[in-house]
């Protein structure tokens, strides 16, 4: 990563100097308020890069760079308080339209920033939450709200955990010369409920599902799609959309300071979409400050009922939607995660009980193209990021 | 026949936890002899005519660590008035024990059950539990969990079983 | 009878307490309160995580990551 540009040189600033204040801010709010048992502070960095458009054939990729602040103080001995903010800088290529540049602002760089507040509270064995959160960037706004209740059984080998949630966001338009009327809205629900079951000292498990109704626009203001006859026309999906998945977990830990996990998720929504999602994980001890983490994950896809490679003016919802075709991906990943404590404690920062620096690199690749026969979309992500405890 | 069959050996199964021993309140402590971190054995016997708190512990137990300083605290308010605290760990390496003790010193007993049998023996609803033993030897109060409201009842009852006989 | 004695039988494993279900007791637990046996010992990285594919596939949730939407390509 070279340095050349003079904005890449402001970009590089401007990330030091907001990793510098969220240091400050956090130290210095933990130095105020008394530290209790638990509190934990947590910041993250991750740079996304992949190489072409999942709307647009023949067009490039996006790079994005995004910074994840989170803590979590406890207000009193039962309560706590989570704030999490982030930041993220996305740049992409411009829209294209075979050729002909759609001009939108799109083009280029944009921000997008996020911040959520919850309240956890325990009562007996019982965990209530709260909270709420909003993101904000040129286009696009969300706001959303959720709740969740969770009980632990069984001498603490159960817990059942319902949760409920809703965004609502609002959709902008950034096509120069745009006469569609917007912003339009979209309404998200959301029900999960989720059972952990230990079954032997050393195995967990956990089964989930999730229910959500989405209401509203829930195509793209800017993807314009190129029928079979040469026309164009405006991208259209279905107002409503019902999604399931249900997740099926295991965690099973292995007598040499090696634990594996293994992950199941079944999708399937009203837009006709199914999937099944594969997640394994290994970690192993490499030595008591050293953990090393390989993982795997399998995604396989059918399409949206309405989605064609090649719309006609025959098809009611046009779409160019990468997302919503018939598709297969994989990825695989190494992280390594070292206790830096006595590190820290040799530099003179004391105040952590922990403090975990962990580094990641992960390919993703979607082994089917837009086109078939293509090559499909390949990326990079690499995250470092910084854990303590209190 | 192969349905009552099935039938009992589910019943049979379902049941044998609960005819698991646990320590009962206003029962005698059940005795245990184990080694402290330097090697020294302590038995139960051995804190007869005292008063106890025996306290089940781990490292890898966040309220148990917090409870520590508050029980040093009550050793050293009530120790000399013959009241012990012996903090027993059942963390499987005792290393992990030696390596807390460094960095968080305590002036009471620790011991280490590192096959957790004391543990069973006693029957723990959860972790941490502190059982409160009077001179004679019998549990008289039993606390699963920490919280820094219990820190006033525990010194209530350890004053109150001091004063007896 | 097969039917009343399968109900009798699910009855009675939810009016025990369901001691069957106390796999494992309280000092046993320190294996499973290792960070690398946590369900989700990271969930930062399971947000950035789910956020990547929420906008590069067609499926979205199940493992438990609350949050609102976003207009992210």
């Amino acid at each position: 990563m070279q340095l050349t540009t003079r904005s890449q040189k402001l970009r590089l600033t401007s990330h030091v100097s907001r990793l510098t204040a969220f240091i400050l801010i956090a130290h210095c709010s933990l130095l105020i308020a008394e530290a209790k048992a638990e509190d934990r502070f947590s910041i993250k960095y991750q740079h996304y890069e992949d190489d072409k458009s999942i709307y647009y054939k023949n067009t490039k990729g996006v790079t994005s760079d995004r910074w994840l602040v989170a803590l979590t103080k406890a207000i009193t001995e039962k309560t706590s308080l989570a704030l999490n903010y982030g930041v993220d800088a996305i740049s992409s290529a411009s829209w294209k339209v075979d050729g002909v540049t759609s001009a939108s602002r799109r083009a280029g760089e944009e921000d997008r920033h996020s911040g959520s507040l919850g309240v956890n509270h325990t009562i007996g064995k019982a965990t209530v939450s709260a909270g709420m959160g909003l993101s904000r960037e040129n286009n696009y706004n969300s706001d959303y709200v959720y709740a969740s209740v969770g009980q632990e059984f069984n001498k603490r080998n159960t817990n059942v955990t319902l949760t409920v949630s809703k965004a609502w966001d609002d959709i902008y338009s950034t096509k120069i010369g745009e006469s569609r009327d917007f912003p339009r809205d979209k309404e998200t629900s959301t029900l999960a409920l989720s059972l952990t079951q230990t079954i032997t000292p050393w195995t967990i498990a956990a089964i989930g599902h999730e229910y959500s109704t989405v209401d509203g626009y829930q195509a793209h203001p800017e993807n314009v799609v190129q029928l079979s006859n040469g026309s164009f026309t405006d991208e259209l999906h279905p107002e409503t959309r019902y999604r399931n998945a249900s997740v099926i977990r295991v965690n099973q830990y292995l007598p040499w300071r090696g634990a594996i996990h293994a992950d199941y998720r079944y999708y399937n929504d009203s837009w006709g979409i199914d999937s099944n999602t594969l997640g394994l994980k290994y970690y192993q001890y490499l030595y008591s400050d050293l953990i090393l983490r390989a993982r795997y994950r399998y995604y396989s896809q059918g399409a949206a009922d309405f989605y064609s490679e090649n719309p006609t003016t025959a098809d009611r919802l046009p779409t160019i939607d990468g997302k919503l075709r018939d598709f297969d991906s994989e990825l695989y990943g190494v992280k390594f995660i070292y206790n830096i404590t006595k590190l820290a404690n040799k530099m003179g920062l004391k105040a952590a009980e922990k403090i975990n620096l962990d580094v990641k690199y992960d390919r993703y690749q979607q082994l089917d193209g837009i086109t078939r026969g293509e090559d499909g979309l390949k990326a990079d992500i690499v995250q470092v990021g910084l854990g303590m405890e209190f | 026949m192969n349905v009552i069959k099935a039938a009992i050996t589910f019943f049979s199964i379902l049941l044998s936890p609960l005819l698991g021993f646990s320590a009962e309140i206003g029962g005698k402590a059940p005795s245990f002899s184990l080694k402290d971190i330097n090697g020294n054995t302590v038995t139960l016997e051995s804190l007869k005519g005292k008063v106890v708190f025996l306290d089940f512990w781990a490292t890898w137990c966040g309220p148990c660590k917090e409870e520590f300083p508050e029980l040093d605290a009550l050793y050293k308010k009530y120790g000399k008035d013959g009241f012990e605290v012996v903090g027993i760990s059942v963390d499987k390496t005792e290393s992990n024990v030696a390596e807390f003790l460094k960095k968080r010193p305590v002036s009471f007993t620790i011991l280490t059950n590192t096959k957790g049998d004391v543990a069973e023996t006693y029957g723990l609803p959860g972790m941490p539990t502190g059982f409160i033993i009077g001179k004679d030897g019998v549990i008289r109060y039993r606390h699963a969990g920490f919280s820094k409201a219990f820190l006033p009842v525990y010194e209530k009852e350890i004053v109150e079983l001091l004063k007896r006989p | 009878m097969k039917l009343w004695l399968l109900v009798l039988m699910l009855l009675s494993l939810f009016f025990t307490g369901c001691a069957t279900l106390e796999r494992v007791q309280p000092w046993e637990r320190e294996v499973l309160a290792d960070p690398i046996m946590q369900l989700e010992p990271d969930p930062q990285e399971a947000a950035l995580d789910e956020h990547i594919f929420s906008t590069r596939e067609g499926s979205a949730g199940g493992y438990g990551a609350a949050g609102g939407g976003c207009g992210c390509n």
